[in-house]
């Protein structure tokens, strides 16, 4: 019987009615397409940082890491080759790594020196398509070498440019190497350009005088999910050596992902806040409004309970009514933004990208948060619809009636 | 005149009704003045903790000294420069520093670091430098002795009072090289920082890059880090073209990107939020409406014109969404400074990280004035716009219709 009332009062006040399923379904949007934001951000952040820096896991000495003594590079004969053909593997790369100073006639730098294996470097970290300027490792020239671009003008250097790299080899001698610059590279994090140069295994190898060891494996997945898997045969595999993933490979990653979670619950409440107050004002004007109708529904004897509930149960219709509109809505806007990309590099060009990210944001719809997002939602509308209740319950038929 | 007084007695008639519309007005104005200040508190915390690191807020150079950071790019300290620097107004003194790349080894270890010779007590007073130590003592201006970042110490080997050499280039090509003892260790939370810096006074750090009276760059301390604009303006017209002033973050473009981009998402956020509060505002404009029909019905039929109808409601509508602009930014100011004071504070994991970075795991606010005024003529634009609902709803009134309840 409460029930179908609620459901014809719902029907008389159109107005009213189109106007509080509107705040829910405008609500749940918000609140997803906040969290979908972020998500996507973030996504194509963590998608960078695998595949353009990191990869999934690294494996390296277990006391490389210390100080990058040429001295710790991985053993021969443990079978590394296994990590190849496992099949989740994508592709892995060896490198030879060191850090050391580059010195032009102008100036220096602090940089880290990456031996790399040029067709094995353009399935990881796809190197070759970050090129701006000049070849990709050119068969013809002797030592070439690859900078960053931020690091390229920083000490003014160009394709063809003469420079010399210097550190120590597995000895702990001093050696220094004149290289010269094949091809000027831009990745989407400009503080990595100013710090990595990459020249060729081969050449650095016999610089730092290791033979053809290496000291660093790079592995790329097919899927993300399977990370925490092959970590641990990986990690069973090769006790004796350091497996990381790329959580700890880029803190930094880590720091931005927590803080813009963290942040994003702060913008949630305070959006959830919003539509409180709204549908309790709403609410409270619509009881204000109806005060002569329901002093008439008391003075006809009708309970105070139920009065309460009907008027809960109306809010809980609009509510349900709103719901599937707002996902809807939701889902559709956010599927096609996910599709097309909001573009950000309106507030400015080299913005994103020197921070490690695309200009472009693809929002994503949260599937494990929608759960959650409707609770809150439903609960909020439900919780401020408990004050115009009670306000109901406190009038009195003859001061209501009396108009 | 009549018109205002009789929308003023409206509003006190019903005060349920005109308190509700207020109060929708209130909590809006209230809640995008909370949202303004989270991000703007938390990008000045970020901003301070990062220029507090080591940049400072505003430096000096030689002209062409960023583009080619070397020694030769090197300019003479006098007292007369800093003197006119010191008189412009907000700026309290002046940290000198001479910035230059060397080799550190000891034993068979060798590391690229950055050495900076620094004036102790000027420097503390622009960087707190001192507050960054973990362990030995700070620098007193004149020994043959430096402080290193806890991670490079780490990476080298090195102990307090061990020794090192530092090997490079100095001033015109010069060969530079010294054998220095660890007078004491510095933290930064930044493992770039951490992992590279070496500081030792600027009479040692001359003496060995053979750079007698140079330095790279002076580090302003101000009194105020706000107005940073009209402060670089200023310096810049009173140095002539020898010298560049860069503020942070021109010094840092990737950090001032990174708030660019969060502030351009804030927007976006911003934007949710006004059309919720917009929602909530309408929705009880829109009660209001139903309720009153027929008193206003009565009005008509009892011969007030429209227009006079519309100048009424409109009265109404300004005092109620001005009245609730100004208490909501009453009623924010005491909640913005208490969470100034207690800000939120993250905890659990993220905290750590944030302790990792060396930075206070806090969200503070910011109390620029500015948020307030801004935010409550924001909201006050769209409550008025919202009036026009009442507006078109007198204009469509049927006394008739309306009476007929």
């Amino acid at each position: 019987m409460i029930l179908i009332m609620a459901w014809r009062n719902i029907w008389r006040n159109k107005a009213r009615s189109l106007i509080i399923i509107f705040s829910i379904m405008l609500g749940l949007f918000s609140a997803l397409s906040v969290v979908a934001i972020y998500k996507g951000m973030m996504r194509s952040r963590v998608r960078t940082v695998i595949d353009r820096e990191v990869g999934h896991l690294q494996l390296h000495h277990a006391r490389f890491k210390e100080d990058y003594l040429a001295g710790f590079v991985l053993p021969e004969g443990i079978g590394l080759e296994k990590i190849d053909s496992m099949p989740e593997v994508k592709a892995t790369t060896r490198r030879t790594v060191t850090t050391g100073m580059l010195s032009t006639a102008t100036g220096s730098s602090g940089i880290t020196i990456y031996g790399v294996v040029p067709d094995d470097e353009k399935l990881i970290s796809q190197l070759d398509k970050m090129i701006v300027e000049g070849k990709y490792f050119p068969a013809e020239m002797r030592n070439p070498v690859l900078i960053g671009k931020k690091l390229a003008k920083k000490l003014k250097l160009n394709v063809k440019s003469k420079l010399v790299l210097m550190f120590s080899d597995s000895t702990n001698a001093m050696v220094s190497a004149a290289f010269r610059v094949s091809a000027i590279y831009e990745s989407e994090n400009s503080s990595l350009d100013e710090r990595s140069v990459y020249v060729a295994r081969e050449n650095l190898n016999k610089l730092l005088g290791i033979g053809t060891a290496t000291h660093e494996v790079v592995v790329l997945l097919h899927r993300d999910e399977d990370l925490d898997r092959v970590i641990v045969s990986i990690g069973k595999m090769f006790p004796s050596l350091k497996v990381e993933r790329w959580e700890d490979l880029s803190p930094e990653t880590e720091l931005m992902v927590d803080t813009v979670n963290q942040y994003s619950y702060i913008i949630l409440i305070i959006i959830m806040l919003a539509l409180a107050f709204g549908i309790v004002n709403t609410m409270l004007m619509a009881i204000l409004e109806r005060t002569r109708e329901l002093g008439m529904l008391l003075a006809l004897g009708m309970n105070k309970v139920k009065l309460f509930f009907l008027i809960q149960s109306e809010t809980v219709f609009l509510t349900l009514a709103g719901c599937p509109f707002g996902l809807m809505f939701s889902w559709f806007t956010i599927n096609y933004f996910n599709r097309k990309g909001i573009d950000l590099s309106i507030f400015g060009d080299e913005m994103m990208s020197s921070f490690g990210f695309s200009t472009f944001v693809y929002p994503e719809f949260p599937f494990d948060k929608v759960t959650g997002m409707l609770l809150i939602v439903v609960a909020t509308s439900i919780l401020s619809s408990l004050f115009p209740a009670i306000k109901a319950l406190r009038l009195s038929p003859v001061e209501a009636l009396r108009k | 005149m009549w018109m205002l007084h009789l929308a003023w007695l409206n509003l006190w008639r019903n005060k349920g009704r005109t308190l509700i519309s207020m109060a929708a007005v209130l909590f809006a104005v209230t809640l995008s003045i909370l949202l303004t200040s989270l991000t703007d508190g938390s990008f000045d915390h970020l901003i301070n903790n990062l220029v507090g690191y080591y940049t400072g807020y505003v430096q000096i150079h030689k002209q062409g000294y960023w583009d080619e950071q070397n020694l030769d790019n090197s300019f003479r300290a006098s007292t007369n420069l800093e003197d006119s620097v010191k008189k412009v107004e907000n700026i309290s003194g002046v940290a000198p520093r001479l910035e230059s790349f060397a080799l550190a080894a000891t034993g068979d270890l060798t590391k690229g670091v950055m050495v900076v010779g620094i004036d102790p007590q000027k420097e503390n007073k622009a960087t707190s430098l001192e507050d960054k130590m973990i362990s030995g003592e700070y620098l007193s201006g004149l020994e043959n002795q430096v402080l290193l970042g806890e991670g490079l110490a780490k990476r080298l080997k090195l102990n307090l009072n061990d020794t090192l050499v530092l090997i490079g280039q100095g001033y015109h090509g010069e060969t530079a090289a010294g054998k220095y003892r660890v007078k004491g260790l510095i933290r930064f939370g930044a493992p770039e920082l951490n992992d590279r810096m070496l500081f030792m006074p600027l009479v040692t750090a001359q003496y060995l890059f053979g750079a007698d009276q140079m330095i790279t760059s002076y580090v302003l301390i101000l009194n105020d880090t706000k107005n940073l604009d009209e402060t670089t303006q200023k310096l810049r017209s009173i140095l002539t073209n020898h010298y560049e002033v860069m503020s942070w973050d021109e010094i840092m473009p990737d950090i001032k990107q990174h708030m660019l981009s969060d502030k351009a998402n804030m927007k976006i956020f911003q934007a949710i939020l006004y059309v919720l509060v917009a929602m909530g505002i309408f929705g009880t404009m829109l009660m209001m409406m139903v309720e009153r029909t027929f008193e206003l019905g009565m009005l008509m039929a009892i011969g007030m014109k429209k227009s006079k109808m519309i100048l009424l409601l409109v009265s109404e509508s300004v005092f109620t969404v001005m009245g609730g602009c100004l208490i909501g930014i009453l009623m924010s100011i005491p909640i913005v400074y208490y969470m100034k004071i207690h800000p939120i504070r993250f905890t659990g994991e993220i905290g750590e990280v944030y302790e990792r970075f060396g930075f206070e795991a806090v969200l503070p606010t910011s109390t620029d004035a500015y948020n307030f005024i801004w935010q409550g003529v924001i909201v006050l634009c769209i409550g008025l716009f919202l009036s026009i609902y009442p507006v078109w709803k007198v204009m469509r009134l049927d006394p008739v219709i309306s009476m007929k309840l």
